[in-house]
């Protein structure tokens, strides 16, 4: 298990550098000069050669990527140049709604996903499976944003229930902050459910025709035993690598989210950043990002021995 | 004269019958997957709307008509009018061109690109370790970040969208090529290929690349749905194309600010956007069935390539 920790942080190394490298050159590859773009058309040509000393864009490209680099391992991603703050300060004030976004998307896709898919599954077939795939796959279909602007106009709009924007930071009370975050978690945990439901059905499908269930049939074991014992059990490694996966699509979906129901997270801050040329912001944000989801994914992993204890490092 | 002997007839014969068995086992399949069918036909007419958009309109998508600001839906404006006393029911059709035109050219792309690459790195283990390195880095980013970071760098154009979203999507056509290309490269039939004095490139693109390439075309049709959905995505953030141009994201945004007023506004992008998805997601669907009903990959159930690492 630790020499299997240890090669998979080693195995991490250069992915995240490969990662680091991308976002660094994202915006050395601008057309023309960043310092030009970030400034508009009316800057001066002062002001563009400040801005270029300030980001150090007059140094060689080699030096400006070591520099780079070991700035980014230090976790120092500079200063915004809209906030003038450091990056990494205005990225931990907007962490709290995306995770909370993201963290009530994914229960409520799991804990509404998988009963569907176990439901499918054992109707394998017949009228309520064909209901739920057709439901689920129309429901991957349809963008997040798409769902939330429906939410937004039923729910706030029409029935005037809960907010269509805003939050509410969870010191202020977790009941406000529930309410400012229902219909955003909605938008996108129902993709989440969607995809959760469909690969649920699949896992335990292949589980329920296996010899040991066969077995714990014949011994008489009644229905709900095997199900929960049985083959509930055995699915739920691919259900939890679902999840895992699905959580880079979850953060991409909160950049969607956040802009529509004004949620000042960190996907808002990045679309934000992108349209005022906020380069470092941009660059912290994408790999910050990036990092933690690879960091999760690793976890996930780990989770796979303690639920299967047949997978052995 | 005498004809070739009875018994090649007969194998001869065999032989056909089989083969026509075969091929109409796989049309009746296909005839059967009704879901696939009515997808087919959707894609079919988005394709079609999207090539005669100005026979079909009937309106230019970007002509105001003054004084029928935010109408609702009637006979002479199909879908209502915007903010700016536009057509929505035009737009709506002019809309389907960006997405066409940026589905088919990511999908192309990548699938031709990320095809080559499979190739090359399920067959050269040295180019292979240096390329999966770089892909798996880029897979780690999520899609829709990478997405809008490349087109908020580059100038907004529809180019600007095929190019971030192509960078995005290209790691998961090679992933799907390399896979069964490392899994051909010592079969039989390929030893025998090299016995019979064939180079490489020939061994790759008679022998291996049509024995690998079913798995990619599905995943391009997936892509091609991924696509369209980041796409509006992308014009929903105002990172797309940039207005006046009609695109089904831009339209939603428009009216994302008047929705209370005039809700016919997001309709009708919204549902064709969906409508367009879910169909390509049904062929996609059915073209996994059809070409290996045993396989299952991730793909199969709707998760867009970004969610994969």
């Amino acid at each position: 298990m630790r020499t299997y920790l240890i090669q998979r942080l080693v195995a991490l190394i250069p992915v995240l550098l490969v990662v680091a490298t991308v976002v660094f050159l994202l915006v050395r590859l601008t057309p023309g000069d960043p310092a030009a773009v970030i400034l508009g058309d009316q800057a001066s040509a002062e002001a563009v050669r400040e801005l270029r000393t300030r980001l150090g864009l007059d140094d060689p490209l080699i030096v400006q990527y070591g520099r780079w680099l070991a700035n980014a391992v230090r976790g120092d991603m500079g200063r915004s140049l809209f906030f003038d703050q450091p990056v990494t300060s205005i990225l931990l004030e907007r962490v709290e709604p995306t995770v909370l976004l993201a963290l009530y998307g994914l229960l409520l896709g799991t804990v509404l996903g998988v009963p569907c898919g176990v439901l499918a599954a054992l109707n394998h077939g017949r009228f309520l499976d064909r209901v739920l795939m057709t439901v689920s796959l129309a429901g991957i279909s349809t963008p997040s944003f798409v769902i939330g602007l429906l939410l937004a106009y039923v729910v706030s709009a029409q029935l005037n229930l809960l907010p269509a924007g805003g939050y509410v930071p969870i010191r202020r009370g977790l009941l406000g902050n529930l309410q400012s975050l229902i219909l955003p978690s909605l938008s996108l945990g129902l993709v989440q459910l969607a995809l959760i439901a469909r690969m649920t059905r699949t896992a335990v499908l292949e589980v329920m025709t296996a010899d040991h269930v066969r077995v714990a049939y014949a011994k008489g074991l009644p229905f709900r035993l095997v199900l929960l014992r049985h083959i509930l059990r055995n699915s739920l490694v691919p259900i939890v690598t679902i999840i895992g996966l699905s959580l880079a699509v979850l953060m991409g979906g909160t950049v969607v989210i956040e802009t529509l129901f004004d949620l000042p997270g960190v996907g808002r801050l990045a679309v934000g950043s992108i349209l005022r040329r906020d380069y470092p912001v941009i660059q912290g944000v994408i790999l910050y990002v990036t990092c933690a989801i690879a960091l999760v994914n690793l976890a996930v992993d780990l989770v796979y021995s303690w639920l299967d204890p047949r997978i052995r490092y | 004269m005498a004809g070739p002997p009875d018994s090649v007839l007969t194998a001869s014969r065999l032989a056909l019958a089989l083969r026509s068995a075969r091929g109409s086992r796989r049309l009746r399949a296909f005839l059967r997957n009704r879901a696939m069918l009515a997808g087919l036909a959707i894609v079919t007419a988005y394709l079609l709307v999207a090539a005669f958009a100005p026979w079909l309109a009937p309106a230019s998508p970007l002509e105001s008509f003054p004084g029928v600001r935010l109408s609702p839906p009637s006979a002479k404006h199909l879908f209502g009018t915007d903010d700016f006393g536009r057509d929505v029911f035009s737009r709506v059709i002019y809309g389907s061109r960006i997405s066409v035109g940026v589905g088919l050219s990511v999908s192309l792309i990548t699938t031709v690109v990320g095809g080559f690459l499979g190739l090359l790195a399920g067959y050269y283990p040295a180019f292979d370790r240096v390329v999966m390195r770089i892909l798996d880095g880029l897979m780690a980013f999520p899609g829709i970040l990478l997405a809008i970071a490349i087109s908020g760098v580059l100038k907004p154009s529809i180019e600007t969208v095929i190019i971030a979203l192509s960078v995005v999507y290209t790691p998961y056509a090679v992933r799907v090529l390399r896979a069964p290309v490392l899994a051909n490269r010592h079969a039989v039939y390929v030893e025998a290929a090299r016995c019979l004095g064939s180079g490489d490139w020939r061994i790759l693109l008679y022998h291996i690349l049509p024995n690998s390439v079913p798995p990619l075309l599905v995943q391009s049709t997936f892509i091609f749905s991924f696509a369209i959905l980041a796409e509006a995505t992308l014009s929903f953030l105002g990172l797309g194309v940039p207005p006046p141009t009609p695109t089904w994201g831009g339209m939603l945004n428009d009216g994302k600010v008047v929705m209370v007023q005039a809700p016919w506004l997001i309709w009708g992008p919204g549902i064709a956007l969906v409508l367009v998805t879910l169909a390509l997601n049904l062929v996609g669907d059915g073209l996994r069935d059809l070409l290996d009903p045993r396989s299952f990959t991730l793909q199969a159930q709707g998760l867009p390539p970004s969610g994969r690492r």
